[in-house]
């Protein structure tokens, strides 16, 4: 510490150089490098998969390079010759990743990835077998793909590892002394495949896709159109529309609200009706709402938005609930159908008090099946409702042209539902 | 390094200061007529800048003492309308109206316990039944600036009529649309009308408790009152009626748009996307009191609008 007033001035200022630099660091979200996430997944002989980790590619001073990220969960802690080594279980062969033990750059290409082999070496061992031998290797050889890379299995000796390399070679592996595997190794493929980034960015969307899509890859697709309001004015109550008209030839649509303590809002076979379903939901919280749409190909189609929300939707009770004569008018039907260019659109609401079963006393209880049915009997599309739509649901769909539809379905105690809507008015009131 | 730490605490201390201890409204009365003052609020949401100041309060300085039109967001601004008005009259504060049910016209009650609060019957009740949640919403909506605020609930019914009070003739009229029981009053010494939110101007009107065919009535019949200064509920204060005509062209054009929108088959989430005239989107905070709007009322259409429909159950 000098005493001078101008050493202290001196301090002062670079105090204060800090402090700008602090503020935009935090304000900036610290240093920008373009980065794309990939997945790491292990393929056996009956092409079944599991997520083995994460790598994040990187550009660095010295090219592209990247970092790995082991999904803890899929391995197990053992100590085998001396050493720790985390094994992939198995009932007849454990399969343990063997760290690259020396200097490695970590630095790729498309037409070079020996590091990117080199931190995918494993050893395997059958789980009778005393420690573990080098010579039991496994190595990965990749290649790029359209989406990643994936690598084909290969066996070698490993036993080179043993001592360091000499001084500067990167490369001690040799290249020409990978074989043919045997058949009895079940892991026979590592596939890295890029993730695409969600747009909503929302915590639970991995797990969304793990649960509900089985883990498929899907693309984010503008044609899955999802309208909802900003703000969940009445979190009973959030009116949305799930259109994927724009798709053509669409097999399945699954909905789902992320932050909703019960995910799945509904489902719908659209059969002959237009990819399109109106209806209204409760919300838990601001959360993602999203639609996967699955085209006849089987590719999964990601659509959705998030909802602000002050919450308590799915743990309020129902309205009806509350009131004593629910019962009489449960399963009542009121409808339309308007006659449109090329389709006639259905809304209809059913009295129903929809229960979550989240709040104490009152179990669930909800429509969960809806068919709808043309004049000769032929099923026009197929909804399957979950806990969060909301009471007395109000449903829109756009069918084939006609001037009849019946609607026939269940709730989940079985109670049925059935209605046939008419094109027209009430002759009373024309 | 002492100095560094120094400047590192200054600046948090600077960053974070508007988080500690009362927060300020910098509430401005103004004099719209002999002893007539009104505390204009901005014409947006409830926002943690804002502090739920969106609201116009008033207050009539009498012979007698003052009498105070609504009582702001929070208790701070209780308080500080209080301040308010001290700076400006020492005659004691004799009585303060609620004019209806919202929180931004209420949850400054504390503020003014030691007096009559008046409101009426309709009023009353609601407040009692819907003020707690109402307060709890506004903590999310404006945060700190909701601090030690709790629900008074009005001591005293306001019976429709005229009240005199140190020289002022208060015509009390009782209106229903905008909320269930709406509270007008017309100084008939002055002519100047306090609408409370049955007239909004240059902001759109919100809804969540509206009953739009009986507010367009009331609106016809306040636009009949003679009045020479009109005070809306939100938005300027002018010697017109203007916002009487502005509020009811508002209320015509969403309740028709609402219907055309239900009896074309339109589901909610599409309704959600109309598009507006540019005399209706000029309004301030259109957007999202349109979307709250859709939420509160379409249901009702609809369900008149699907009922019409020929179904046949067994």
């Amino acid at each position: 510490m000098g005493g001078s007033a101008s050493e202290i001035n001196r301090q002062a200022w670079r105090g204060w150089f800090v402090i700008v630099l602090l503020t935009l660091a935090l304000q900036t979200g610290a240093v920008e490098t373009i980065e794309d996430r990939y997945r790491i997944i292990g393929e056996n002989q009956h092409q079944e998969s599991i997520v083995l980790g994460s790598l994040t590619m990187f550009d660095s001073e010295k090219g592209r390079s990247y970092r790995i990220e082991w999904d803890e969960e899929q391995f197990d802690n053992h100590f085998l010759s001396m050493r720790p080594f985390k094994c992939l279980p198995h009932p007849v062969q454990l399969i343990c990743h063997l760290p690259y033990p020396y200097q490695i750059q970590r630095r790729i290409s498309d037409q070079d990835l020996t590091d990117l082999e080199y931190d995918l070496l494993f050893l395997h061992k059958t789980p009778e077998e005393y420690g573990i031998n080098a010579w039991n290797g496994l190595y990965f050889k990749f290649r790029p793909t359209e989406n990643g890379f994936v690598g084909e299995l290969r066996e070698t000796d490993l036993n080179v590892l043993q001592a360091p390399p000499e001084e500067g070679d990167l490369r001690p592996i040799n290249a020409n002394a990978l074989y043919e595997p045997s058949d009895k190794h079940w892991l026979r493929r590592i596939i890295i495949e890029k993730v695409e980034p969600d747009p909503l960015n929302s915590s639970m969307w991995e797990d969304m896709r793990l649960t509900l899509l089985d883990g498929a890859q899907v693309v984010f697709d503008d044609r899955v159109r999802v309208l909802a309001p900003d703000d969940a004015e009445d979190s009973m109550n959030v009116p949305v529309l799930v259109d994927a008209s724009a798709l053509g030839d669409v097999s399945r649509i699954l909905v789902f609200a992320e932050l909703n303590p019960i995910h799945k809002v509904l489902e719908m076979e659209p059969l002959h009706a237009k990819p399109l379903v109106g209806f209204r939901i409760k919300v838990q919280q601001a959360t993602p709402i999203r639609a996967a749409v699955q085209t006849q190909d089987g590719q999964w189609h990601v659509g959705g938005r998030i909802v602000e929300a002050a919450g308590g939707g799915c743990t309020l009770p129902s309205l009806g609930s509350e009131n004593s004569d629910w019962a009489s008018r449960m399963g009542e039907v009121i409808g339309r159908l308007w006659s449109n260019q090329d389709s006639t659109r259905l809304r209809l609401r059913i009295m129903h008090p929809m229960d979550t079963g989240l709040v104490p006393g009152i179990p669930a209880f909800y429509v969960n099946r809806l068919e709808f049915l043309d004049p000769t009997g032929e099923t026009l599309t197929r909804l399957f409702l979950h806990e969060p739509v909301s009471e007395n649901p109000v449903i829109t769909l756009d069918l084939p042209k006609g001037d009849s539809v019946t609607v026939v379905g269940t709730d989940n105690n079985g109670n049925p539902v059935e209605a046939r809507i008419m094109a027209g008015l009430k002759e009373a009131e024309i | 390094m002492i100095q560094l730490r120094t400047v590192v605490v200054l600046i948090l201390a600077l960053v974070f200061m508007p988080a500690w201890g009362a927060k300020d409204y910098r509430l401005k009365p103004v004099e719209i007529a002999p002893g007539t003052y009104v505390l204009l609020g901005e014409k947006a949401h409830f926002n943690f800048r804002n502090g739920g100041n969106i609201v116009n309060t008033g207050f009539i300085v009498t012979d007698a003492g003052v009498v105070v039109i609504d009582s702001g967001p929070s208790r701070f601004y209780g308080e500080q309308l209080r301040q308010a008005i001290g700076k400006i009259t020492e005659k004691p504060i004799l009585k303060l109206f609620n004019t209806h049910l919202h929180p931004d016209h209420i949850l400054g009650n504390q503020a003014f316990e030691d007096i009559p609060i008046a409101a009426l019957a309709g009023t009353i009740d609601a407040i009692r039944d819907q003020g707690e949640s109402f307060n709890d919403n506004m903590y999310r909506l404006v945060g700190p600036w909701m601090a030690g605020t709790r629900v008074v609930v009005p001591t005293e019914t306001v019976q429709p009529g005229v009240l005199e009070i140190g020289g002022h003739r208060l015509q009390l009229i009782e209106m229903h649309g905008h909320s269930h029981a709406d509270l007008v009053i017309l100084d008939q010494t002055t002519g100047v009308l306090f609408a409370a939110d049955v007239v909004f101007h240059g902001r759109t009107p919100t809804t969540p408790h509206a009953d739009v065919a009986r507010w367009l009535k009331a609106l016809n019949k306040l636009s009949k009152l003679d009045f020479k200064i009109l005070v809306p509920g939100h938005g300027d204060v002018v010697a017109d009626a203007r916002p009487v005509v502005q509020t009811q062209d508002y209320l015509q054009w969403l309740m028709s748009s609402l219907i055309v929108a239900a009896e074309q088959g339109m589901t909610m989430a599409e309704v959600l996307q109309l598009d507006a005239p540019p005399s209706i989107t000029q309004l301030a905070v259109f957007p999202e009191e349109y979307q709250r709007s859709v939420v509160h009322l379409f249901p009702e259409i609809e369900a008149k609008v699907l009922g019409r429909g020929r179904v046949v159950q067994e």
